[in-house]
């Protein structure tokens, strides 16, 4: 499928954005034999095997192997990277890299403008939301409501299971308290846990932990994952884009972030390489930078700048169709539709954004967990995503690091080098050399134990996007100014997840000096919060990079972007869809969510073009 | 480029450590190091012995990365001739003097080598270069005294320098993106306890 350049013909829809999200909206509409015009800022150099195979070479030899360090930056359709994010000085925003950073907290979460999308970067963990997610204001009196239930969504999660390939067992996801319909299971088996899944599951067996008055059973299961595992009856899994031979099982390539070298983790260059080029023809390298507003208030038409080099020339053309789909991420489709004037008589384009703030703490086993090795994670503590606790602070899906202390001190450069190792003392720098070096690092690496903790945050209006014209990329395209805080109702799940930690380290008796839970000095964002109890605890988060709720859903066009439908309340003929669209975080890592939503869209974008 | 032929004695190295009043032991107790004799080593054999002192891998499992002549050749182009040529002279003087008795030279090394001001930091890059594929940044005092080369910057050596890492064996696992286990490796236990 070769990009094209200019196309003449008219278009049933214009889908700006070949991540995930624009990829399905593609695909669900040339099945019904629509015209679609894609249209991606980035290169499509992923879409052969040789060309991702330089982005496996670009991690190899990555100095800092950050999520977009196999790809390449792009000076025409610049991403974030995790690099740029320092800390924000009061008053003094953070211009560093591509995102203006505002504070007061830094928004540590990147994404990757390129075909693919962020697919290519992302760990591939899709747990459904829970029924009560859905409604978290009736239940727990706070955030807001979602315009759908999880019963309405039903058959569009197992849609979008069965197109990504997800590997879980039904039974292991029931005792969540989702539920399926009678017949229905997931295209492939579970990712088998992990030793130290193993080992941390039988050490917490029976365990109970206490939130908010009221006990919890600390249960580990295994987590759905977007990756190829043994497939059930009717499924063949997909492998390799330009390999299809390559990537049929996950071989435990130990990269899922930011990459898997044999394509085993679904990415959207898996979809759009199936798309039918009778119907969906592809323009790369093309950043979409507005939608035209015609008198009527339909959407008529975009605007873009083509460049042929990074950083080289562009030259302006656009285009036109029936219908207009923004699916570029929730971050770039809030710039999009702020420098369009669009879709924002609620004033909430842009607001609302949110991540998983994202707390961890660490120990060091007595005997190996076998770390590093396998996917990223393949359990988790999913039993505290819901209960009485949500009206009072945040709840939290935890996951259970299959790579040592990974995002604490980035083992294990530091423990060779004796810059910042894992054990005080240890390294090069320290003079600790040869077979005292090498036994050092087998005895203490693969006793690392990381847990994490997705939390969730509310929906609030002064978290948001904007765009200035005093800051503009490289082709003169506005960049995102972030303006970022966490409240209290999220800092507060941080100190009970402290009180998780320890229960789980004793658990599995690591002794206390052992037992890490706060975060170590002079971090970007640390802050000493008064919890509940009267007690000061110093926190710390990182980014998820779950990006969610900037053209947020809802049932009135006076608090929300879009409809149930991903539908814009202002323009009948544009659709806003993917992770912006999600209205609150719950502790789900939002992809699954994002798909499902938008396949649900796509029903509705084809009584347009009938 | 073939491995050296092995020259010396064994069991000369074997005399001179009951010299030091260390273990009667004959067997190999230096882990491959000055298995060659010190003194009439070559160029390459000096740069294998101390990779092997400060790796605490063996000869042959230094060769069997691959990367011994690109490191060779690596490492003067960064920091000279010269000082490369130093290094190893210090090198061959403390084998000499710490032959046969490996707790002795790792001392020498760690007070004439490593603690050297000059030649402790290229050490120490022979080192990382080793465990990660990496060559650092020399320390900028180093780099105000003993020159600044434009080549001396931060980066990973190549993608092979990455797979090969002694690291990621010493840590009982792989590269990650490369050499991948297989599918449901991640399950079973590590080390030893997955043998039977």
């Amino acid at each position: 499928m070769t990009a094209a350049r200019r196309p003449t013909e008219r278009f049933d829809a214009i889908v700006v954005g070949a991540g995930p999200i624009g990829a399905h909206v593609a695909k669900g509409l040339s099945a019904q034999r629509k015209r679609v015009l894609l249209i991606e800022a980035g290169r499509a150099s992923g879409l052969t095997w040789e060309g991702y195979r330089s982005y496996v070479e670009n991690y190899h030899t990555a100095v800092v192997k950050e999520p977009n360090s196999p790809y390449p930056q792009n000076e025409s359709a610049p991403s974030p990277m995790a690099a740029d994010i320092l800390r924000i000085q009061k008053g003094t925003p953070d211009l560093v890299g591509y995102q203006v950073e505002r504070g007061p907290q830094g928004f540590g979460s990147t994404y990757l403008r390129s075909l693919g999308g962020t697919s290519l970067h992302w760990l591939g963990t899709t747990p459904r939301h829970l029924p009560n997610d859905f409604r978290i204001n009736t239940l727990y009196g706070v955030g807001v409501d979602w315009p759908v239930t999880y019963d309405e969504l039903q058959e569009y999660y197992c849609e979008a299971e069965w197109s990504i390939g997800v590997s879980a067992n039904r039974d292991d996801q029931e005792k969540l308290g989702v539920w399926f319909p009678e017949g229905y299971d997931y295209p492939m088996e579970r990712i088998p846990p992990s030793y130290s899944d193993q080992v941390i599951a039988e050490a917490t067996a029976g365990l109970k932990v206490e939130l908010a008055g009221r006990a919890y059973a600390v249960v580990v299961s295994s987590l759905a994952q977007a990756r190829n595992s043994i497939p059930r009856k009717g499924y063949e899994p997909v492998g390799a884009v330009g390999n299809p031979e390559m990537g049929k099982r996950c071989e435990g390539n130990a990269s899922c972030i930011p990459i898997c070298p044999v394509q085993a983790k679904y990415s959207s260059l898996k979809t759009i390489a199936a798309l039918d080029p009778d119907y969906v023809t592809i323009m790369t390298q093309t950043v979409v930078t507005k939608l035209t507003i015609g008198p009527n208030g339909r959407i008529d038409g975009v605007e873009y700048l083509q460049y042929d080099e990074e950083g080289g020339p562009t030259s302006p053309g656009s285009a036109t169709a029936t219908i207009f789909v923004v699916a570029g991420h929730a971050v770039e489709n809030a710039k999009l539709l702020l420098a369009s004037g669009a879709a924002n008589s609620s004033d909430q384009v842009g607001r609302n954004l949110m991540d998983h703030p994202f707390f961890y703490t660490w120990a060091l086993a007595r005997e190996s967990m076998g770390s590093f090795r396998g996917p990223g994670q393949t359990s988790g503590i999913e039993s505290l995503r819901d209960g009485e606790f949500r009206s009072e602070f945040a709840a939290f899906r935890i996951d259970l690091g299959n790579w040592g202390w990974d995002i604490v001190n980035f083992p294990p450069n530091g423990d060779v080098t004796g810059v910042n190792p894992s054990v005080p003392g240890a390294g090069l720098a320290n003079n600790m050399f040869g077979r005292r070096l090498r036994s050092y690092l087998g005895d203490t690496l693969p006793r690392q134990v990381r847990i994490g903790f997705d939390i969730e945050q509310l929906p609030e209006a002064r978290n948001r996007v904007t765009i200035s014209r005093e800051y503009k990329d490289a082709i003169g395209c506005f960049r995102p100014v972030i303006d970022y805080s966490v409240s209290d109702y999220t800092w507060q799940a941080m100190v009970e997840a402290i009180g998780i930690s320890r229960a789980v380290y004793q658990a599995m008796g690591i002794p206390d000096d052992q037992t890490f839970l706060k975060p170590p000095a002079n971090l970007p964002d640390e802050r000493n919060f008064r919890a509940r109890d009267g007690k000061d605890h110093l926190l710390h988060f990182v980014g998820a990079g779950h990006h969610i709720g900037t053209h947020r859903m809802g049932l009135s066009r006076t608090s929300s972007v879009v409809d149930r439908n991903s539908r814009s309340w202002d323009h009948e003929n544009l659709y806003i869809v993917g992770c912006g669209s999600l209205p609150t975080t719950a502790t789900a890592n939002p992809t699954l969510t994002a798909i499902a939503t938008t396949l649900m869209s796509v029903k509705d974008m084809l009584t347009q073009l009938r | 480029m073939r491995p050296p032929a092995r020259k010396g004695s064994a069991r000369g190295r074997v005399s001179s450590s009951k010299k030091r009043g260390a273990k009667k032991e004959r067997s190999d107790r230096s882990g491959g190091v000055g298995r060659t004799d010190p003194a009439s080593a070559s160029q390459l054999e000096q740069f294998v012995g101390l990779s092997v002192i400060l790796t605490g891998f063996g000869v042959a499992e230094l060769w069997g990365t691959g990367m011994v002549p690109t490191y060779r050749a690596l490492i003067p182009s960064i920091v000279g001739e010269a000082h490369f040529g130093e290094l190893l002279t210090r090198w061959r003087d403390i084998a000499i003097r710490g032959s046969g008795d490996l707790d002795y030279l790792e001392e020498l090394v760690t007070t004439e080598l490593l603690q050297d001001d000059k030649l402790g930091p290229i050490a120490r890059n022979v080192a990382t270069l080793w465990y990660l594929g990496m060559w650092y940044q020399l320390p900028a005092a180093w780099r105000n005294v003993h020159g600044a080369n434009a080549r001396d910057t931060t980066f990973v050596v190549s993608s092979q320098s990455y797979s090969s890492g002694l690291v990621w064996t010493a840590m009982h696992t792989h590269p990650p993106a490369a050499k991948q286990p297989g599918y449901a490796s991640w399950a079973l236990p590590p080390g030893s306890r997955g043998a039977t």
